[in-house]
C-alpha cells in the first residue's frame, strides 16, 4: 500500500483529484443536469416535469427572447473589438522599458482585477446618473445637460460598454507578451529599409502577433456573451430590456421567474451560439492569422 | 514530503465532508433563521436572536441567513434545491404557494394543536392568512400587520398650501400632481417601487382581483378593459409633464438617492428628477422618516383609487414558517412560539416588520412606539377601521414573471412611459401573458 501511494503517477492523480473531482461535480454533472432540466418544466422547488421540446419551442416566439440576443450581440461586436484596441494601443505604449514601466502595468491592469467588483458597478452606475460625475466632467465644457445616460434605451448599452473597454488588463498582458517574442532584429533591418515607426506596426507586428489578436478575440468574444455582472448590478437589464444581455435573461427566468427549465434551454441555445461563433472564427482564422510568427 | 501532502489532501477532504451539514442536522439545538430585509433588520433581528438564545434552554446557536428582498428568494431557491433551507424562514404571502406546493412548508397546526406554538393570542384572521388555497394547513404566522399606504413630502405640500386627504381620488390625485408639478417642478410617481400592488389597486377599485383563483386554475382577474386606466394614467402624466419618466429613475442606488429628496435643490432641472410620493407599505414609513434629510417631512395616506375604501387592503406580513427540511421541529417551533409571543422582541423591533398582529404585544408596546412606529400603527388602525377591505393577496405559480422583477408588468409600463405602446395595447398584453403564464 505504502508503495502504492508513493508511486509518481499515484501521486499525480491525487494532486490533480481535487481538480477532477471539482470537474466532474460542478461541470459535467451540472451540464449533463442542465440538459435533462432543458426538456422539462422545473422551478426549482418541485421536481421537474417532462415536456419534451416545449421549451425549445416557447424560444421562437419569444420577443423578449428576440430583444435579448439584440442586445448582447450589439455588446459583443461594440466592446469586443473596442476592448481588443484598446489593450493592443495600451500594450503598445507599456512595450518600451522603463524604471516606471512595472508600475504604470499593474495600474493598467487594475481595472480588470477590479471590474467585476460589485463596488466598481455601484460606481459605474452613479457616475453615470443624471447628476453623476461623467455629466460634472460634460460640465466643464458646457455639455451637460443632465442626460439620464443609463435612462435612455441609445446610450444605456454604451455605459456598459464603456466599462468592458474600461477592463482591457488581461488582453493588454497578452498582448504585451506577444510583442515580447517579436526580435529586435525585425525592427532594426525595417528601420534601416526606410520603414516608419506606423509601417512597422501595420506591416511588421500586427502580422506577427496576429495568433495572439486571434486567441483574444476568442475569449473576449465568449466571455462578451456570457457578460452577467454589470447588466445585473448597473441597469438591471434596462431600459426597455436594452441591456438585457442573454446571461441576465436566463437568470431572470431561473431565479426571479421560477423558469428553470426554460433557463436551461436557453443555456444550450448559448453554447450553441457560442459553437457557431467560434466556429465562423476558426474558420476565418487561415485568411489573416499567421502562423508562422513568434507570438 | 509525499505521504504528508497525501495526508493533507486527505484530512482537508474529511473536514470539507464535515462541514457539509444540513439544517440543524446535529444533537445540539442549532438553528437556522432566513430572513430578508436591510441593515438596520439585520441588527434588531441579531438582537432578538441573541435574547432567544439566552432565554432558551435548548437552542444554543441560531445561524442569521440575511439578504435584500430579491436576493432572498433566490437563496432560498438554491438552497431548498440543496435541501438547505432554513429551519425557520420569513415568509411572505406572495410566494407561499410556490412553497406549499412544493411540500417545503410544515402545516403549523399539529405543533399549535400540541402548544408547541402558542397562537392562543393570535387572532384567527391572522392564522388564516396563513393558508392557501385548496389546503386546510397553517403554513406560516405573521408577525405584523401593513397596508397599502403612500407616502409623500408633507413639506412641499405644506409649503405650496395643498394636503393629500386620506381616501385620495384618482381624479384628486392627477390634479395634486399636476398642481405640484406646476407650481415647483416636483413630478409625480403613480406605479411605484412594485407596480403590480397600484395595478391591485386599481382592480380591486373596479371590484375584481390582480389574479383570480376562484376557477380550476388561476387566471389574471378582470378584463382587459379594467387594466387600461391603470396604463392611462402614466401615459397622461407623462404627457402632461407631472408624471416621474423612468429615466430619472434608471441609475438611482439606495436610500441615499431616493427619488423624494435627491437629487437636492431648487434648480428645475434637478426637481423634475423627484417626486413628491411613493406609493409602498405602511411599514415603509419607518425607513422613509429615517432616511429622509432632517428638513423633509414624511406623510402618509392611501394609494389613490376610485374607490379607495373598497381598494386598499392590509395584509398580513413577514410571516415566519418552519420549513421541512428543519431537522429539529420542537427547537423550531419553540423559536416561532416566542417570536409571536414575546413583547421583549417586539420592543427591539417595533414597527419594522409591520404592527404586531398579537393584541396583547400590541398594547404592550404601545408606550415604547417611536414616532414613526407610533404613526404607522395609527394608519393600519384607520384603514382596517372600514377603510379598506379583505382580500387574499397569494400570487400564483408564475406570477412573478408577469408582475414580479424585471417582469413583463415592469417592461410594458416602460413602453408606455415612453410613448411605443397605447394603454389599450398594453392591457390587452399583460392580460393576455398573465393568462398564458399563470398555472
Amino acid at each position: 500500500m505504502r508503495k502504492f501511494l508513493l508511486k509518481d503517477n499515484v501521486a499525480g492523480v491525487v494532486f490533480a483529484l481535487p481538480f477532477i473531482i471539482g470537474f466532474l461535480s460542478f461541470t459535467i454533472v451540472p451540464m449533463l443536469l442542465s440538459a435533462y432540466y432543458s426538456f422539462t418544466r422545473f422551478n426549482i422547488l418541485r421536481p421537474p416535469e417532462w415536456i419534451g421540446l416545449e421549451n425549445y419551442r416557447r424560444m421562437l416566439t419569444d420577443e423578449r427572447l428576440r430583444e435579448s440576443l439584440f442586445a448582447t450581440f450589439y455588446f459583443v461586436f461594440a466592446s469586443v473589438p473596442l476592448r481588443l484596441i484598446m489593450a493592443l494601443a495600451v500594450a503598445m505604449l507599456l512595450f518600451k522599458s522603463t524604471k516606471m514601466m512595472g508600475i504604470y502595468r499593474a495600474m493598467y491592469y487594475l481595472p480588470s482585477m477590479l471590474g467585476g467588483s460589485v463596488a466598481v458597478a455601484i460606481l459605474w452606475r452613479r457616475m453615470f446618473f443624471a447628476t453623476g460625475t461623467f455629466n460634472s466632467i460634460l460640465d466643464v465644457f458646457g455639455l451637460n445637460r443632465n442626460f439620464a445616460w443609463l435612462g435612455d434605451s441609445r446610450t444605456a448599452i454604451w455605459v456598459l460598454i464603456l466599462l468592458a473597454i474600461w477592463q482591457f488588463g488581461s488582453a493588454m498582458l497578452i498582448f504585451l507578451a506577444s510583442l515580447k517574442q517579436i526580435p529586435t532584429t525585425y525592427y532594426e533591418a525595417a528601420s534601416i529599409d526606410g520603414a516608419s515607426k506606423v509601417r512597422q506596426f501595420f506591416k511588421l507586428t500586427l502580422p506577427l502577433i496576429t495568433p495572439t489578436i486571434f486567441f483574444n478575440l476568442m475569449m473576449q468574444t465568449i466571455a462578451g456573451f456570457l457578460t452577467f455582472n454589470s447588466a445585473f448590478l448597473i441597469s438591471q437589464g434596462g431600459p426597455f430590456n436594452s441591456t438585457n444581455f442573454f446571461a441576465l435573461y436566463m437568470y431572470n427566468h431561473t431565479f426571479s421567474w421560477g423558469n428553470a427549465g426554460y433557463a436551461s434551454a436557453l443555456a444550450w441555445f448559448m453554447l450553441s451560439v457560442l459553437a457557431v461563433t467560434t466556429g465562423i472564427l476558426f474558420g476565418t482564422r487561415r485568411f489573416w492569422v499567421y502562423d508562422g510568427g513568434f507570438s | 514530503m509525499k505521504k504528508s501532502i497525501t495526508f493533507c489532501l486527505a484530512a482537508v477532504m474529511a473536514f470539507a465532508l464535515f462541514a457539509m451539514t444540513a439544517c440543524g442536522g446535529n444533537d445540539e439545538s442549532e438553528l437556522v433563521f432566513g430572513w430578508w430585509g436591510g441593515d438596520g433588520r439585520a441588527a434588531q433581528t441579531q438582537e432578538i436572536i441573541d435574547l432567544f438564545v439566552e432565554q432558551s434552554d435548548t437552542v444554543v446557536y441560531i445561524e442569521p441567513v440575511i439578504a435584500s428582498w430579491g436576493d432572498y428568494w433566490d437563496m432560498m431557491l438554491t438552497r431548498s434545491l440543496a435541501g438547505d433551507l432554513p429551519c425557520v424562514m420569513q415568509q411572505d404571502v406572495a410566494r407561499m404557494i410556490e412553497f406549499v406546493a412544493a411540500g417545503l412548508l410544515q402545516d403549523l397546526r399539529p405543533l399549535i394543536a400540541d402548544g408547541r406554538i402558542d397562537a392562543r393570542n393570535i387572532p384567527q384572521s391572522a392564522l388564516d392568512a396563513g393558508m392557501v388555497p385548496g389546503s386546510n394547513g397553517i403554513y406560516a404566522i405573521p408577525t405584523g400587520m401593513n397596508v397599502t399606504a403612500m407616502t409623500y413630502n408633507a413639506t412641499l405640500l405644506r409649503e405650496l398650501g395643498l394636503e393629500a386627504p386620506r381616501n385620495l381620488t384618482l381624479a384628486q390625485f392627477m390634479d395634486l400632481g399636476r398642481e405640484i408639478y406646476a407650481r415647483s417642478g416636483v413630478r409625480t410617481n403613480w406605479i411605484g417601487a412594485d407596480p403590480s400592488i397600484q395595478l391591485e389597486i386599481h382592480l380591486r377599485a373596479q371590484g375584481a382581483n390582480l389574479f383570480d383563483f376562484s376557477g380550476p386554475t388561476p387566471r389574471m382577474g378582470g378584463t382587459p378593459a379594467m387594466y387600461e386606466e391603470f396604463f392611462q394614467v402614466i401615459a397622461t402624466g407623462i404627457a402632461e409633464g407631472w408624471h416621474i419618466r423612468p429615466e430619472h429613475l434608471a441609475g438611482r442606488d439606495g436610500a441615499e438617492m431616493e427619488p423624494m429628496w435627491y437629487p437636492p435643490g431648487d434648480e428645475p432641472e434637478f426637481a423634475n428628477m423627484r417626486h413628491w410620493n411613493n406609493p409602498v407599505w405602511s411599514n415603509m414609513l419607518t425607513n422613509a422618516m429615517n432616511d429622509a434629510p432632517d428638513w423633509m417631512e414624511i406623510g402618509m395616506t392611501s394609494f389613490p383609487s376610485n374607490n379607495p375604501q373598497q381598494a386598499s387592503f392590509g395584509r398580513s406580513s413577514m410571516f415566519l414558517a418552519i420549513t421541512t427540511q428543519a431537522d429539529d421541529l420542537d427547537a423550531a417551533a419553540e423559536f416561532v412560539s416566542w417570536f409571536i409571543n414575546s413583547v421583549e422582541a417586539y420592543s427591539i423591533m417595533l414597527g419594522d416588520r409591520g404592527v404586531a398582529i398579537n393584541p396583547v404585544i400590541a398594547t404592550a408596546i404601545q408606550p415604547l412606539l417611536t414616532p414613526p412606529a407610533a404613526r404607522q400603527a395609527e394608519f393600519v388602525s384607520w384603514t382596517n377601521a372600514g377603510n379598506s377591505s379583505p382580500f387574499f393577496a397569494g400570487r400564483p405559480e408564475g406570477a412573478a414573471e408577469v408582475v414580479g422583477t424585471a417582469g413583463e408588468l415592469q417592461r410594458l409600463t416602460d413602453l408606455v412611459a415612453a410613448g411605443e405602446l397605447t394603454p389599450a395595447a398594453a392591457a390587452q398584453m399583460i392580460f393576455d401573458f398573465g393568462n398564458a403564464t399563470v398555472r
